[in-house]
């Protein structure tokens, strides 16, 4: 075979491999918002935004980035997936510093919470949920060194159908619409800077975390490593890292387990804030502020969003100077979040009104 | 591992780079030691029958062909009357050789296909006397012995016939047997086309190496888009035949029929072009069956490397036996005309249909599929004067395109009523489809909750459209060669196109648990 055959072979599949990654981003899966704010924060300008937050949709649901630009000035993210483990979070880290470098990163920790009652409780099941809590995270990265790394210290078995994922999402071809190619570069910005407020509504009643301030419930060896490896990844690349609890209806277990990872997390010289103590400091109000149990919705939304973003800008330097054109950016979300934020208030006060 | 998967494809690049890197005179181990890999992998007890089988077909080849030398060497001094002395012995001699070894392989074949049913018959007749009963080892059918047990026969025999040299070099014999594209689902290769390509040396061809690739993927496109989109339809229905009847039923059979050309050709055209990329040319195995006008051309266009083992090792030696001519005597001289030559025909018909259904399974569905065909073929003798004096009649022109269109649907439903039996886990099943298939008609029926939504049947009908299209192109020039003809950014279009029609309407991964071969079970 001469060289100018196996070349042609070669540039076939150097053709054949550029293609493949817009096809596979393509073909991944879009729940609404999961895919939208990845592709968001990706292409967000480098090195703009002040502080991230990671976690579950007890990030997504409560922390409102538009919100926190307007009345502090703020620029921030919600990096956050539904159910998302925290074994995941030092290679989302890894992958926003590839991009950002932001002054705070702010890491709710319910899922670990709730991990850790699951396996107490037998409730837990291991292969199902995690498979789909994990392809949230690994299916919304770009490919990167991170992913891999990513997928290989958390996958178990084949792994082949993780790191070329258009294996497992191929046939979701059925659902794509005009819409998902805007996405499949991931490079289309989210108009709302990631914000994923809800207009519903539903009354719960308060629980008393008081009683419990002096409990403490060890974590399971498995989830405790989870959140000790994390600490140990945010020491040893020096990142400033706030973990918190947002507020949703407790229980006695939940409490105990999250007094004994305040600990574990203090040891390590960081930040905990537990906002299920903070309800009258927040203004939080059972009656109004949640859609379910477990969930905020705009005016629970709303409250978290400026205690945090308070208490973030009093005890950390997130504070930065923007360009006018990243200025703009940002009040332009703010302004299409506010228009989908009063639709939503009205909803919920609507709602709340109805009731009474 | 399965030829559709990742990891075959994987093992095919770097054994596709180890053979051509080393010497050519090295390639064929390179080619033994990849076969035998690959079959360890598939199942490491499977390589111990084809061991047992592969050394005693080997030594008996081999004292088959000493004595033909032997009775060469004894020949040549010899007068006329003592030299058919001497090969009357010899043959004898090589005859009980033959014999033994044809029994240690075809017993084999048939222990390893009946074993459960006589344990089972066995336990019945003891559980008239008591409560012991026998427990059946647990043996599984090892991959593509029914594939490569017929190609041994056939060795041996052709061995016998003098119409090969034994192999004297017991690895490259292995070889022979064990060739890792073709071992799983065939085609059933004869040794004097095959083992000559896989021992002489090969250079690296990109002519060869395009070609293979292109005949791959186009397997790839048969099987993943057409046949196990198809096979989601079918599995449905089957899982819960009682609530299916006419229409349903007519319908999942006819894409029985298409998933099962679509799977079968498939894949012979994945293992062909991983052939080819060694620069090795493998038997034709199917060519367009669908067209065929007649149930006996389609057999001669379906499967075809077994239905001319068929023909080469049991119908012409049936048909030439003394048992066979007395018979052709005795209907020639009672009934004359088409009787006798339906008659002669008839007794080789049925033997080579009943080995044919037994060699699918020993089961009663396939032995009545293959009494099916026989009966069809027998009859087809039988009435093709009376066929042709009524088209002449009715003033048909059977050079027409719709008499021919007529005859290749007539076949195509001859030869799906017959996947009935087929498909049926057993005899009982195909009998209670053919009572409801006209058992009356439902009035409504969503065919897309039958496993296909509106998107897939989409899907369906294009990806099956463009397979009769390239079937026809097929039939009139290499669509291969008429790409290679186009310019590269077409070339290009047209491969990239179907690379990405597999990766993402193919019915694979995770979710997607139907991919094996349909024919991977015999």
């Amino acid at each position: 075979m001469r060289k100018k055959e196996t070349l042609k072979i070669l540039i076939f599949f150097i053709v054949f491999a550029v293609l493949l990654l817009p096809v596979s981003y393509l073909l991944r899966p879009d729940d609404g918002h999961t895919k939208a704010t990845f592709a968001g924060f990706y292409a967000e300008e480098n090195n703009t935004l002040d502080t991230v937050f990671i976690g579950s949709s007890a990030a997504y649901r409560y922390f409102v980035p538009p919100l926190l630009w307007k009345n502090y000035g703020v620029t921030s993210y919600v990096l956050a997936t539904s159910a998302q483990p925290l074994d995941t979070v030092p290679y989302i880290i890894a992958e926003a510093e590839k991009t950002q470098s932001p002054k705070l990163y702010v890491v709710e920790i319910r899922r670990l919470i709730m991990e850790d009652y699951n396996i107490k409780n037998n409730l837990y099941q291991e292969s199902s949920d995690r498979e789909s809590q994990l392809r949230q995270v690994a299916d919304n990265m770009k490919y990167s060194r991170n992913r891999t790394q990513l997928i290989n210290s958390t996958v178990d078995g084949d792994k082949t159908d993780w790191l070329i994922d258009i294996i497992h999402n191929h046939s979701n071809w059925k659902y794509i619409t005009s819409k998902s190619f805007g996405l499949m570069l991931y490079n289309k910005k989210s108009s709302v800077k990631s914000a994923t407020t809800i207009g519903a509504w539903k009354e719960l009643q308060k629980f008393e975390t008081e009683s419990y301030a002096g409990e403490q419930l060890e974590l399971e060896n498995k989830t405790k490593q989870k959140l000790v490896n994390l600490l140990k990844f945010c020491k040893g690349r020096g990142l400033n890292v706030l973990f918190v609890s947002t507020p949703y209806v407790e229980d006695s277990q939940y409490i105990a387990l999250e007094n004994y990872a305040a600990e574990v997390i203090k040891n390590y010289g960081y930040g905990y804030l537990n906002c299920n103590y903070l309800y009258d400091e927040i203004g939080v109000d059972f009656s109004s502020d949640f859609y379910n149990s477990q969930h905020t919705n705009i005016l629970g939304a709303e409250k978290v969003t400026s205690y945090i973003g308070d208490y973030i800008v009093k005890n950390y330097a997130v504070l930065s100077s923007h360009g006018e054109s990243i200025a703009k950016d940002w009040d332009k979300a703010y302004e299409s979040w506010s228009a989908i934020a009063a639709a939503q208030e009205q909803a919920v006060k609507s709602a709340v009104g109805k009731n009474k | 591992m399965t030829i559709i998967s990742l990891k075959f494809l994987l093992f095919l690049a770097v054994t596709l780079a180890i053979y051509y890197i080393v010497p050519g005179k090295a390639q064929w181990l390179v080619l033994f030691a990849a076969s035998v890999a690959f079959y360890i992998y598939a199942g490491p007890y499977y390589i111990l029958f084809a061991a047992a089988l592969i050394t005693v077909s080997y030594f008996a080849a081999r004292a088959i062909s000493g004595m033909h030398e032997k009775q060469r060497a004894q020949s040549q001094h010899l007068e006329k009357a003592e030299k058919k002395q001497c090969a009357a012995f010899w043959t004898c001699k090589k005859r009980k050789v033959l014999a033994a070894a044809l029994t240690a392989v075809v017993g084999s074949l048939v222990f390893l296909k009946t074993y459960r049913i006589i344990i089972s018959g066995l336990n019945a007749f003891i559980g008239l006397f008591g409560t012991w009963r026998f427990k059946p080892a647990s043996i599984i059918f090892p991959l593509g012995f029914s594939f490569y047990s017929f190609q041994i026969v056939a060795y041996l025999v052709d061995v016998y016939r003098g119409k090969c040299e034994a192999q004297k070099n017991f690895v490259k014999y292995a070889l022979f047997v064990l060739f890792f594209p073709q071992i799983t689902e065939g085609p059933i290769a004869r040794y004097d086309r095959l083992a000559p390509q896989l021992y002489e040396p090969h250079k690296a061809d990109y002519k060869n190496l395009k070609s293979g690739a292109q005949l791959m993927l186009w397997g790839f496109f048969k099987k993943l888009v057409i046949a196990d989109r198809l096979g989601l339809f079918v599995n449905s229905v089957f899982a819960d035949l009682n609530k299916y009847s006419g229409l349903v039923l007519v319908v999942t059979l006819s894409f029985y029929s298409i998933q099962m050309y679509a799977d079968f050709s498939g894949c012979i055209d994945i293992v062909t072009g991983a052939a080819e990329m060694f620069d090795i040319t493998l038997d034709k195995n199917f060519n367009h069956p669908y067209f065929s006008k007649t149930v006996p051309e389609y057999w001669r266009r379906w499967h075809m490397s077994l239905s001319g083992w068929f023909k080469d090792y049991v119908f012409y030696p049936v048909s030439a036996s003394k048992l066979s001519l007395k018979l052709n005597k005795f209907a020639r001289r009672r009934f004359g005309g088409t009787v006798s030559r339906a008659v002669a025909a008839s007794f080789p018909v049925i033997i080579v249909w009943l080995l044919t259904g037994f060699w699918h399974g020993a089961q009663l569905n396939y032995i009545v599929w293959g009494l099916y065909y026989g009966v069809i073929i027998i009859a087809g003798i039988i009435f093709a004067p009376y066929g042709r004096k009524l088209t002449a009649a009715m003033h048909i022109n059977t050079d027409s395109f719709l008499w021919r269109l007529f005859q290749m649907l007539r076949t195509f439903a001859i030869c799906t009523f017959a996947r009935i039996f087929f498909r049926a886990k057993d005899f009982s099943e195909s009998v209670l489809i053919i009572s409801k298939m006209f058992g009356g008609w439902p009035s409504s029926v969503n065919f897309f909750s039958l496993g296909l939504d509106r998107f897939d049947f989409t899907v369906v009908v294009l990806s099956v459209l463009l397979l009769l299209s390239v079937s026809i192109l097929q039939e009139k020039t290499c669509v291969r060669e008429r790409i290679a003809r186009q310019n590269v950014f077409v070339r290009w279009a047209v491969y990239y196109a179907a690379l990405f029609a597999v990766i993402i309407y193919g019915v694979y991964g995770s979710s997607n648990t139907g991919t094996a071969f349909i024919y991977e079970k015999f």
